[in-house]
């Protein structure tokens, strides 16, 4: 049986990752898959993935959603706000003191010269995330050409200034996958029938 | 009454805005400008802070601007304001995904989205890559790379991807992150 999560645990442990997390959106995924999913055991890389699908799919910061979900599913309503509030505290403390030395900060070297080390860090973590997360697909060609030439898409739109927001592509989606759900049932009948 | 108005914006950029962070970055960039918080070299100047700070961009976001309007207590209004509608939300999906989930529907559902949201992360690293070795260029030739960024990138790729082949378990994201911050500060402070 597993043992059951305190509720400082979950705030302590979200403290931890707020303090690591640099940037927005997708920049938490990796620590939150070696905390959340490798270390503790509170989630299944399977689980994660849905997370982040339900994340991108309902309004508000990705992290603040993960950390709701997570922290529900450990204690409930309770979980909730102490994973979040242990979200929240990081950023709270620091950006109030760097606001008071805000100027120092801005023209500090050293700090330039970290920032630009982690945000190079950042990208290679997120990559292996994503390598981690695409294990979880089915392992054919028709899924991969899929990626490539959404990833494309995307980028190209990107690149050329146009803001199509991620929602737009998830909705897309869910529609063709209901649209193929229907039809294969149809079809399944229709060969039943025969 | 600069507290009402600092919850009530930052609620409705929680409850409106999908996709995160970035996603938030415009329209609090229109409301904080039309409403006369603060100048746009101030916000642009908030941003590059947020971004490079620990903690979730949002979140960094809400506590600057709300410390910038109205202290302490702006910034915990603000907070509050960014953080309930997530909390709200995906308390009442929680409450009701793990039976909707199983759903054949779902399922189907599912199996689509999910390359989607791989190509979205790609996509992510693709623009962070583009901004890391492309600063401030139009044109991507060999001649307006970041030469000291790709060292680094490739240095730092070698160290993760190398540990997980030879030790068969990823390195810590932490570590990774000090590493960086260290070689970074050798890098480009001197």
């Amino acid at each position: 049986m597993k043992k059951q999560t305190t509720l400082y645990k979950l705030l302590i442990t979200f403290l931890e990752i707020s303090l690591f997390t640099f940037g927005g959106g997708y920049a938490m995924i990796p620590l939150m898959q070696r905390i959340v999913v490798d270390d503790e055991g509170w989630l299944t890389y399977e689980e994660m993935l849905e997370i982040i699908i339900v994340a991108e799919s309902t309004p508000g910061p990705i992290s603040l959603n993960v950390a709701t979900f997570v922290g529900y599913k450990r204690r409930g309503v309770l979980g909730s706000i102490f994973a979040t509030l242990g979200l929240a505290v990081p950023s709270f403390v620091i950006i109030t003191l760097i606001a008071l030395f805000f100027d120092d900060i801005k023209h500090s070297t050293i700090i330039f010269g970290a920032l630009s080390g982690i945000k190079t860090a950042i990208v290679i973590l997120v990559t292996g995330a994503l390598f981690k997360l695409i294990k979880l697909l089915p392992k054919d060609a028709k899924t991969f050409i899929a990626i490539g030439l959404l990833t494309a898409l995307m980028f190209t739109l990107d690149l050329l200034g146009i803001a199509v927001s991620g929602i737009l592509f998830i909705v897309s989606a869910a529609i063709i996958g209901l649209l193929l759900h229907g039809l294969r049932h149809y079809l399944a009948k229709r060969g039943h029938s025969k | 009454m600069i507290y009402l108005e600092l919850f009530l914006v930052f609620f409705s950029i929680g409850l409106f805005t999908f996709g995160g962070g970035y996603a938030m970055v415009p329209i609090l960039k229109t409301e904080a400008l039309t409403r006369g918080w603060m100048s746009e070299a101030t916000f642009i100047d908030f941003i590059s802070i947020s971004e490079s700070t620990p903690g979730p961009l949002a979140l960094n976001m809400a506590t600057f601007i709300g410390t910038e309007t109205g202290g302490i207590l702006g910034a915990l209004v603000a907070t509050l304001g960014m953080i309930l509608p997530s909390l709200i939300i995906i308390m009442l999906i929680a409450a009701f995904f793990q039976r909707a989930l199983k759903h054949p529907m779902t399922q189907a559902a599912l199996t689509t989205i999910k390359p989607v949201i791989m190509a979205l992360i790609a996509t992510t690293i693709l623009f962070l890559l583009k901004n890391l070795l492309f600063p401030s260029v139009s044109a991507y030739t060999l001649d307006t790379i970041d030469w000291r960024h790709l060292i680094l990138l490739v240095d730092l790729g070698t160290l993760y991807f190398g540990y997980r082949k030879l030790r068969k378990k990823p390195l810590h994201p932490m570590i990774l992150i000090g590493v960086s911050a260290c070689l970074g500060i050798l890098i480009f402070s001197f």
